[in-house]
């Protein structure tokens, strides 16, 4: 079975987003990199450069769900042989899920694997979610001083 | 709101006041030991000397706890010397 097929028989079982508590948590991703927790969503904050990336709240709570429902059988299957976007995006985003699940992060796995993610893109993704299952979720947004990318 | 966007917030106030714009304000108890860290990142060079100028940094004999990363228009503050910047923001709020 595909990712993109387990994603389809997830989402049709009736996804609900969640209500989100309002909460602040902050995780060390590397040196003076961190990670943090907010009802909005995550962001990657590089200390150093001032630069940021925004995951937003809708989209973490998305793939958590998916993580918890069929992570296991996603993760299993390691990365997709083909170069299928969708389930090439679904197989990273719970890897990136199941990285963050451990006490503590992974730092170069983490930060990989989002590179990865970024490189993908998610706009084709939540066009998918936005016209077969009327789901909007905000981009990811790179920061910086010069520039202010959707990912 | 949390502890760590109130100081971020009064940083900002603190640092508009002075008319020094910053890009980003990040403050977390990740690093830096009991007081934390503060990254503050500014827009150009001038703003990094001002904001540098306002902390009176190059008078200070004893700079440890600052990093200034040049390249990023970045100043990093942990450890008592950020104690002292928290301590003159909130006299400077009362």
């Amino acid at each position: 079975m595909r990712n993109i097929e387990i994603f389809e028989d997830f989402i049709n079982l009736g996804y609900n987003k969640s209500t989100r508590l309002n909460r602040l948590r902050d995780r060390v991703v590397s040196e003076l990199i961190i990670l943090r927790s907010t009802f909005a969503g995550d962001t990657v904050y590089y200390l150093q450069t001032g630069c940021s990336l925004f995951i937003p709240g809708d989209w973490m709570e998305l793939f958590k769900s998916l993580y918890v429902h069929s992570g296991d059988r996603i993760l299993y299957k390691k990365e997709p042989e083909d170069n299928n976007y969708y389930d090439n995006i679904i197989y990273l985003n719970i890897k990136l899920i199941n990285i963050l699940t451990g006490s503590k992060i992974d730092g170069d796995k983490f930060l990989d694997t989002l590179g990865d993610i970024s490189n993908l893109g998610t706009n084709k993704f939540r066009k998918m979610l936005k016209n077969k299952y009327d789901l909007y979720i905000e981009p990811f947004e790179y920061r910086s001083t010069t520039k202010t990318l959707e990912i | 709101m949390s502890r760590e966007e109130n100081i971020q917030e009064q940083v900002r106030e603190y640092l508009e006041k002075k008319e020094i714009y910053s890009h980003s304000i990040i403050y977390t108890y990740e690093f830096g030991g009991i007081y934390g860290l503060l990254g503050v990142t500014v827009y150009n060079k001038d703003d990094l000397e001002d904001l540098l100028k306002l902390l009176d940094y190059d008078s200070l004999c004893d700079k440890t706890g600052y990093m200034v990363i040049e390249e990023y228009n970045t100043l990093i503050i942990s450890g008592s010397s950020l104690a002292k910047l928290l301590t003159d923001l909130s006299y400077e709020k009362h």
